[in-house]
């Protein structure tokens, strides 16, 4: 009874939640609203990638083995993962989903069409989809498999970003994965659960200056279909399994636009909004360690790539030195660190901001989960910052490989000699520094936002934010120590 | 009744109607939704929306016997008044969504309209209408009883299961 009896005490909304400032994209450019709600659409921006992850695979198994002289390394982990990372993360959300090559068979075998949408019925959904359409485990209902699945990858990252065959076989497995989770279980589960990808573009697109929500959440109140999320004639149930109505995150909106074309009301749009300021809410431990993988993963990265121990090097390059030994304690610490020390770590400035602002009303899970939130534009631009001598000091192949995209001594666009040549690196720390310090801002503005809506009173609320406050500043320092040594 | 005044309570009494069907639509939608993920949620929707079905039917009996025929409905009106909905967009993804939560949605929307009947009805200075007012808004706290009886039983239920 005291659940019920709670609830109606509870207010009952009569309006909508004032939003931060957004820009209706929709609305201004009714042709993209016309482009996206096309049935060809989401297939006309895979097919390019498509035939580029084909030709990708083609250059990993047959292609040269020298990392810089195949595509696959060169366009995949420089070119595309500085794209990615430093351009569609903040500024697209999960606009690599809308298009990414990898779910693409298993889409087409779930719904037998590559373009048009079947109404029907299939479990929760009106439209009909092939395949055995199972529920996928409840207990794994959760990122952790992803969590665990890009750490696992990040270990091997030697082999996986210096070998063409390593690259190819990984994502060779991905996209067989893909296809044979998609006869078994409804929707995009692969994409849901298990994309080692997928996993960080939930998290980091939380910061996106783009989302894509109902325009007026009372029509789809007074929705009786829900289309967006069990399709209609017009479009796919949501391959993401997210209700729009209510849908205040990014984190699990693959940009597919289906809603768009199944909203009976027309009510779904792309919004334009700053960076890092409306989705806030981290929801649970396992996106909490997803923050604490992610950033901590840069800053293993950087200690190894930028730091001054040629030793740590060695342990880690197993492509290269074949030292096992070495390479278990370099992958036995990273993990202790991304999975251990660090929420350790945060968790003690939890404690320690919870007793100094002698916040006895709210529990430290509560607090745990609402301020892991500055570590997600921390990590993010640390990422961006990481990346930046990924692609001014290695940008150059990028040129060369276009034109021997197999290192098989072809010159197709003539630019097959052009010689490594760094750009501009003696100003990487200029560009770096700044981004890091925007992670440190953007991260104490999260962390300041997250903890006026728990506590009133700005001394609490200042209190609690210390800790954490100093830990994200020790995570800076020691970043810019290492970008400028 | 005047025939003024008769037409004056036509109106929210046909509104009703209107939201009731609606509503057993929205609840058929929800139950639908979790078919295959949580059966127990399922059975609840699917409840509520049969549940909303019999209001509507009261309802138009209490019409019938004011104002004669039924007339098809009209416009959808512009309040919200009454609308369950699903409180978590990530439901699905999580598979996170339970019996309690499906009354609460419930009970939620049950309490939009007895709040918003009685607000209305204390809004107007027509005695006749504001009985009408009070009537639905006594018809939507008779479901509230209903669904904070049902979520009792269920804390009852998880009680004795945690004992």
């Amino acid at each position: 009874m005291a659940t019920a009896e709670r609830i109606l005490t509870e207010p009952v909304p009569q309006e909508i939640e004032k939003k931060p400032w957004r820009f209706d994209v929709f609305a201004h450019l009714p042709w993209l609203k016309g482009l996206v709600r096309m049935r060809s659409f989401q297939f006309l921006v895979i097919l390019p990638n498509l035939f580029l992850f084909y030709l990708f695979l083609i250059a990993g198994f047959f292609g040269t083995p020298i990392g810089n002289r195949n595509i696959i390394i060169v366009f995949v982990w420089i070119l595309w993962w500085f794209v990615l990372i430093a351009v569609m993360m903040p500024f697209g959300s999960r606009l690599w989903c809308t298009m990414c090559p990898l779910p693409f068979f298993g889409d087409w075998l779930q719904r037998r069409s590559v373009v048009g949408v079947r109404s029907g019925k299939s479990p929760g959904t009106l439209n009909k989809f092939f395949g055995l359409q199972k529920r996928w485990p409840k207990r794994l209902s959760n990122i952790w498999l992803q969590n665990f699945g890009f750490l696992f990858l990040a270990t091997f990252s030697a082999l996986l970003v210096t070998r063409p065959l390593v690259s190819a076989i990984v994502f060779g497995v991905l996209i067989l994965l893909a296809a044979g989770m998609a006869l078994v279980y409804r929707l995009r589960t692969f994409c849901n659960y298990i994309c080692p990808i997928s996993g960080f573009l939930s998290l980091y697109a939380m910061t996106s200056t783009v989302e894509l929500r109902s325009a007026d959440k009372e029509v789809c109140l007074k929705c009786t279909t829900k289309s967006c999320i069990r399709g209609s004639d017009k479009g796919w149930a949501c391959p993401w399994n997210v209700y729009m109505g209510k849908l205040d995150r990014n984190n699990y909106c693959g940009l597919c636009f289906e809603c768009v074309k199944s909203c009976p009301n027309d009510n779904i749009s792309l919004y334009l909004r700053p960076f890092s300021t409306s989705d806030v809410a981290l929801r649970g431990y396992d996106e909490v360690w997803k923050a604490c993988i992610m950033l901590m993963l840069a800053f293993s990265y950087s200690i190894v790539l930028l730091g001054p121990w040629g030793w740590l090097k060695d342990w880690a390059n197993i492509s290269e030195k074949h030292n096992w030994g070495g390479f278990g304690m370099f992958a036995a610490g990273q993990a202790l660190l991304a999975l251990v020390i660090f929420p350790a770590l945060f968790y003690l400035s939890i404690r320690l901001g919870k007793w100094y602002a002698r916040a006895d009303d709210v529990s430290t899970k509560e607090l745990f989960l609402k301020y892991a939130y500055m570590l997600v534009p921390m990590g993010l631009l640390a990422w961006i910052a990481f990346s930046v001598p990924l692609i001014m000091v290695n940008g150059s192949y990028i040129v060369s490989v276009a034109s021997d995209p197999l290192g098989w001594g072809m010159n197709l666009l003539g630019t097959a000699e052009f010689p490594w040549k760094p750009l501009w690196p003696q100003w990487v720390p200029f560009a770096q520094v700044p981004i890091l310090l925007a992670g440190l801002y953007f991260g104490l503005r999260g962390l300041h936002k997250v903890g006026s809506q728990l506590f009133k009173d700005p001394t609490q609320l200042f209190r609690s934010m210390i800790p954490p406050a100093v830990l994200l500043l020790g995570v800076t320092v020691l970043f810019l120590k290492l970008f400028i040594g | 009744m005047s025939t003024v005044s008769s037409d004056v309570c036509r109106g929210p009494l046909l509104r009703a109607i209107q939201i009731e069907a609606r509503n057993a639509e929205v609840y058929n939608s929800l139950a639908q939704l979790f078919v295959g993920y949580e059966d127990s949620v399922t059975a609840i929707f699917s409840e509520l929306a049969a549940e909303e079905r019999r209001h509507g039917m009261e309802l138009e009996k209490l019409y019938r016997e004011r104002f004669g025929a039924v007339p098809s409905p009209g416009e959808e009106p512009k309040e919200v008044i009454e609308a369950p909905d699903l409180e978590d967009p990530e439901a699905l993804v999580f598979d996170s969504m339970t019996v309690e939560q499906a009354l609460k949605a419930g009970l939620r929307a049950e309490q939009m309209a007895r709040q918003f009947y009685s607000r209305e009805s204390s809004r107007t200075s027509d005695a006749e209408l504001r009985k009408v007012y009070r009537e639905l808004g006594e018809f939507e706290n008779a479901h509230v009883r209903l669904l904070n009886d049902r979520l009792a039983e269920k804390g009852r239920a998880g009680a004795s299961n945690a004992r």
